[in-house]
């Protein structure tokens, strides 16, 4: 995996805890039907993964989980003007590890 | 009226009519957008307006989610006025103002002063909607601190119904025990999960109807209605 996939996908793993417990194999369970991926699918086509989120959880709970998704990257990698989506934060990320 | 009758979707729409504001704590899964569709469906009626204050395009998340279950969301959702706080999509739905600062004082300020100009004496009752105030404290945690506050404050001396809808698992427990100090009534939506399966429960954790504080109901919706099994204490 990646080195930008696997921060991802522990910090989505984190948030996830955080705010939904118990519904990250839910919702990991959801992307293998309906994407046959695991969370790596955030990294490698965030369009589809907030897509699969939406589909599970709704619009409004899936920009919530997006923001604090965003908010704990910039965090992380001590941004000083946060992304406003996902797609934007993956792009800095994969800059970041030349990837 | 005998409280001891009382439907869980009647329970929250008695105790918002008997105290406000009435803060509907949310997790994820929860179908709080379902939850609320029903709340209003009963509601709605009993206002001549309904105010919907909308941070982040809250408002469009959730008539879009409504609307895409129930073929009359959007109408059900449909506000008398929506003010906008930092919309991006919710502009092209020609909200009836739109504020984009993140000071607290300012955002108050434009408020307050719309619904001044708007003839707050003129004896209809109204039912406020606040959506989206977890998005915006997502973005502006210090912020929220002083909005929550500022917001009961200024929608509690309308003497109006006022609903909140908020994921306080996605703050610190400082920020919680803020929201309680200022919530009349708080209905908590969380979401458990065995083997992969997903229940709803609905935990009344402060209400004017003591019998009924801190019980639970699992509940189930469909495109149907809700569904409520009352849960073992």
């Amino acid at each position: 995996m990646a080195k930008g996939s696997e921060v991802l996908v522990r910090v989505i793993s984190g948030s996830l805890n955080d705010v939904a417990p118990g519904l990250k194999d839910v919702l990991e369970a959801h992307l293998r039907v309906t994407l046959h991926r695991g969370l790596e699918i955030a990294y490698e086509d965030p369009k589809a993964f907030k897509g699969a989120v939406e589909k599970l959880f709704g619009e409004y709970s899936a920009r919530l989980l997006e923001l604090i998704i965003l908010q704990r990257l910039k965090a992380q990698f001590g941004w000083l003007d946060g992304p406003s989506t996902l797609e934007e934060a993956v792009e800095r990320v994969r800059r970041i590890y030349g990837e | 009226m005998n409280s001891m009758a009382k439907d869980p979707i009647s329970l929250m729409m008695d105790a918002s009519l008997r105290m406000s504001p009435t803060f509907l704590n949310y997790q994820i899964g929860s179908e709080i957008e379902l939850i609320l569709y029903h709340l209003l469906k009963r509601l709605k009626g009993l206002y001549d307006e309904v105010f919907v204050i909308s941070f982040h395009d809250a408002y469009h998340f959730f008539v879009s989610y409504v609307s895409s279950v129930y073929p009359d969301g959007r109408e059900v959702f449909r506000p008398s006025y929506l003010i906008s706080v930092n919309p991006f999509l919710e502009e092209v739905m020609n909200p009836t103002m739109v504020i984009k600062v993140k000071d607290p004082e300012i955002i108050m300020g434009r408020i307050q002063s719309k619904l001044l100009s708007l003839n707050p004496d003129n004896g209809k009752k109204k039912l406020f909607l606040v959506l989206g105030l977890d998005l915006y404290g997502i973005r502006y945690r210090d912020e929220l601190i002083q909005m929550i506050p500022m917001i009961s404050r200024m929608l509690a001396r309308e003497r109006s119904n006022v609903l909140m809808a908020f994921n306080v698992r996605a703050f610190p427990e400082t920020v919680s025990e803020i929201i309680d100090s200022f919530a009349l009534n708080i209905f908590r939506f969380a979401v458990e999960v065995k083997k992969k399966a997903i229940r709803r429960k609905l935990t009344v954790i402060r209400s004017p109807f003591i019998e009924y504080n801190l019980r639970s109901w699992y509940y189930t919706i469909t495109k149907e209605g809700i569904t409520f099994e009352l849960a073992e204490r």
